[in-house]
């Protein structure tokens, strides 16, 4: 029964949570996230025992708040969830902090847009020029972690830049990439 | 087709507790490690677990602590459910409930019937 329930997706555990109102089925899926929650507690909050009760509590707030309304997307809400507790544990410590709002989030871990468009075989055509577009350093990154496989470790060994930079050069590159894919997508019709 | 640029498009999904702990642990190849910083790459979440996990002086330790956070959990949901279980009375109990009512029921029209005819 348990290794049948442990195959089973977020998703169809927690419809099957919202069927039966069996709390063990939140408790299973609640269980995939718990190292991710720490971590995201040490990232914020820079203190084991911090990182611990934050987790309690994110694990305390869903078991007290799923079951009365629907959640779609279960991942980005925890995260939202968990993140905005950190920060307000920071603010309480008189560190300024922004709440990230849960529409942010979706459009972060939901960035499938362009990958279900149906002028994917456009899209890749174009991206070569696309790339071009990029500032210098996200270009290089942007290529060497996508096109020619790389490490963060290999690119940061490469290009001289620290680890913080090549995340970011990555992350924001692929961000101006799909902007300008876009635009030119919506140039082109 | 061109499909060099093909990975940046692919969606990418979840990650195992076992390959997080693998990459922040150091014991991946950079192509096992690529895979992985996709994952980061489209994920604020794993992004933000990773770099909270490489903070962690003793590694070791996060198994322990991960142990007793599930351990406080599965408590959690077993004293909400024996709570619930006060709360919500089983099937038996609510047909033992409408036997007695009914039967009560009964018992008060038939006391005040005959209270009415012997008067």
């Amino acid at each position: 029964m348990a290794s049948h329930l442990d195959q089973m997706t977020d998703q169809e555990l927690l419809q099957r949570f919202y069927r039966e109102g069996n709390s063990d089925l939140l408790g299973i899926v609640l269980q995939r996230y718990t190292l991710l929650l720490f971590g995201v507690g040490m990232k914020y909050l820079k203190n084991e025992e911090d990182a611990r009760d934050a987790v309690q509590y994110v694990f305390l707030k869903v078991l007290t708040e799923l079951p009365k309304y629907r959640v779609d997307y279960f991942k980005s809400w925890l995260y939202m969830i968990a993140k905005n507790h950190c920060l307000m544990k920071l603010r309480e410590k008189g560190f300024s902090t922004v709440e990230i709002k849960e529409s942010l989030l979706v459009a972060r871990e939901d960035e499938d847009v362009l990958s279900t468009h149906t002028e994917k075989e456009r899209i890749l055509t174009s991206m070569s020029e696309a790339v071009e577009e990029l500032s210098s350093e996200q270009n290089t990154c942007i290529v060497l972690f996508y096109l020619q496989k790389k490490s963060y470790q290999d690119i940061v060994f490469l290009t001289g830049f620290n680890l913080l930079q090549v995340k970011s050069y990555i992350q924001n590159g692929k961000r101006n990439l799909k902007i300008i894919l876009q635009r030119r997508l919506e140039h082109e019709r | 087709m061109n499909d060099k640029w093909h990975d940046i498009l692919q969606k990418t999904g979840q990650i195992s507790e076992q390959k997080l702990m693998d990459y922040i642990e150091g014991r991946m190849s950079p192509e096992e490690a690529h895979e992985v910083e996709k994952l980061m790459v489209d994920s604020g979440f794993i992004d933000d677990a990773v770099e909270g996990l490489s903070e962690m002086k003793d590694k070791q330790k996060i198994a322990v602590i991960l142990q007793e956070l599930n351990g406080h959990l599965k408590n959690k949901i077993s004293q909400k459910t024996k709570k619930n279980k006060l709360l919500i009375p089983d099937q038996l109990t609510l047909t033992i409930a409408a036997t007695i009512t009914i039967l009560l029921l009964v018992v008060i029209a038939y006391v005040i019937y005959r209270m009415y005819h012997s008067s």
